[in-house]
């Protein structure tokens, strides 16, 4: 009782903290940053469903963050960023997703680890020569990009801020309820032993498929906030750096540790940001991306499972799995 | 007598290779069958052609008379058959709880912790290693996590693949006495190269030779006749490991 009395007065302390962090921190490029990092945060667990809970490994990830962003875009420009049309993005976003990600599972969820990772690539590849062409130029301006604007009640940074950051809180909570949950259980044992989990009954096809699909909803709308975020999206959120640089935040925060994807990309984009501030006075941080190659070979060295996966393993796992089995008698 | 299993002139390839050239017996219900033969003689791909982990090329598979040769593997495991491979048949990275909850888990069944609680009644280690992943195990827990997560799900059918291999000869009496107790409310098909274990626990067996049944029959015949034992297995009962 009293445990539980600490955990919600802990939880409520987190979420006013992030909700004031903006006011703390000064605003300005900052909050800018901390939207990147909550877009990009819920971006990585979405990814680490994936990875790190049922041992799928896209390249293509991004066609999910990048669709989301484009709707989202075309949605709020042809609506005159009414709120309606904030709506409609939104609403259309997870539908899209839905039926993308169906598509993409039956196309290659069957297939074994490397060629699922080919067709991914392939498909992500494919949105970002369509989002280019000069075919679909009316709704995506091709490579000029769109610049979007956004309804009244959203057009400040504060607001703009609380809708990230309620929206990664939101994507944290529920993804922890669901690897949590049977079927979290089950996607744990595909990545462990495919073979097994079929020999004890279990559809893998229908728990990855499940899991393809929640995991593209959540990038989705994690794509979507972005370009609210950003208030303009490019051919470049299909790019395959993209879905590159939301692996390595995964792999940076931990696989399999959901929260590791929120902290991955915390440290990413936070050094991304310093970096480019040094490079104004140190020109040497203008190549800060070899210093980045530096890091993902040190931690892949030392921290194979990530900073969190490290730190929970220190933690010791015995309590872990005591709270898991507490949670499901 | 029911009979639970039934193989009717089975073949198999694995890639190229003609593992299974006709594979023919029958599994009665509630008994222990036990699948014998040498080395390469098609024992563990019968069981993995029983599961649908290999597609049969030719012949008929029957589950309480009805063919289960097209079925997925997990479809064929819903119809009630618990498969314990030889190897790989724990998940490493998750904790003895975990497995266990995951075998019982079955999608259609719902979860029972009074049949978690009866596992760790009959294999004790498991009880002390609870929290452990299971990669950190022995070899002998392993085996005894994965006949107990065969167990938990209480499939009519097991099927059970060379489960004595490895173990310490404490482990392979605690093995006998549990598939002892099977008897009478399982249906067991075990692949045993012990010809001592499976004279302990077998009511009938089955001979393979080179990917064919060449004998069939009551085990206690088999145990008596040593000329078969020598001649498909190179062994006899009373040289058998104990």
């Amino acid at each position: 009782m009293n445990r539980n009395i600490v955990r919600y007065a802990a939880a409520v302390l987190l979420l006013a903290v992030g909700l004031l962090l903006p006011t703390i921190t000064g605003g300005g490029g900052t909050t800018t940053l901390l939207e990147q990092v909550f877009t990009f945060g819920a971006f990585a667990m979405s990814y680490d469903l994936l990875l790190g809970f049922t041992g799928i490994i896209s390249f293509g990830h991004a066609m999910f963050f990048g669709t989301g962003a484009y709707i989202m875009g075309i949605c709020l420009v042809r609506g005159n960023a009414s709120t309606l049309s904030f709506v409609c993005g939104a609403m259309l976003a997870v539908v899209v997703s839905v039926m993308l990600s169906l598509v993409v599972a039956f196309l290659s969820l069957r297939m074994k680890d490397t060629y699922f990772a080919m067709i991914t690539l392939a498909v992500g590849q494919t949105f970002y020569v369509l989002a280019g062409s000069r075919a679909l130029q009316p709704w995506t301006n091709a490579n000029d990009g769109i610049t979007v604007f956004v309804p009244d009640w959203l057009n400040s940074d504060y607001a703009i801020y609380c809708l990230c950051f309620l929206f990664c809180v939101a994507v944290a909570f529920l993804l922890f309820q669901f690897v949590k949950s049977p079927v979290g259980v089950i996607l744990k044992g595909i990545r462990d032993n495919e073979s097994r989990m079929v020999a004890l009954g279990h559809s893998v096809f229908r728990y990855k498929t499940a899991a393809f699909v929640i995991s593209g909803i959540v990038a989705t709308l994690a794509g979507a906030l972005f370009v609210i975020a950003e208030m303009f999206v490019s051919t470049q959120v299909f790019d395959v750096s993209t879905s590159i640089n939301v692996l390595l935040m995964t792999i940076i925060g931990g696989t399999g540790t959901l929260f590791g994807g929120l902290l991955g990309a915390a440290v990413i984009l936070i050094a991304q940001s310093e970096f480019s501030t040094l490079a104004g006075t140190y020109p040497m941080f203008n190549d800060y991306m070899i210093l980045f190659g530096v890091l993902y070979v040190l931690v892949v060295l030392f921290l194979p499972r990530g900073i969190l996966g490290t730190i929970l393993q220190e933690r010791g796992r015995r309590r872990w799995t005591t709270r898991f089995l507490n949670s499901n008698r | 007598m029911k009979h639970v299993l039934e193989l009717d002139g089975v073949h198999a390839n694995i890639g190229q290779f003609q593992i299974l050239q006709g594979v023919s017996f029958r599994v009665p219900e509630h008994q222990v069958t036990v699948l014998m033969g040498r080395n390469g003689a098609g024992k563990t791909t019968t069981l993995r052609t029983i599961m649908g982990y290999v597609r049969p090329r030719a012949g008929h598979i029957r589950m309480n008379g009805a063919a289960i040769g097209d079925l997925s593997t997990h479809q064929i495991a819903r119809r009630g058959i618990a498969y314990l491979p030889e190897e790989n048949h724990v998940f490493h990275r998750l904790t003895v709880a975990e497995n266990l909850q995951m075998a019982d888990r079955r999608a259609r069944d719902g979860h029972h912790p009074e049949r978690v609680e009866r596992m760790m009644d009959l294999f004790g280690d498991l009880r002390r290693a609870w929290c452990r992943p299971a990669g950190s195990l022995s070899g002998g827990q392993k085996q005894m996590l994965a006949m107990a997560s065969a167990l938990i799900s209480e499939q009519p059918v097991l099927l059970i693949d060379e489960p004595s291999k490895g173990l310490s000869p404490g482990y392979v009496h605690r093995l006998v006495e549990i598939l002892q107790g099977l008897k009478g409310s399982r249906t067991v098909l075990l692949v045993e190269q012990n010809v001592w274990l499976a004279g302990q626990v077998a009511d009938t067996f089955v001979m393979l030779d080179d990917g064919r049944t060449v004998l069939s029959g009551n085990m206690q015949e088999l145990l008596q006749r040593e000329d078969w034992q020598q001649q498909f297995l190179g062994v006899h009962a009373t040289r058998g490991e104990r």
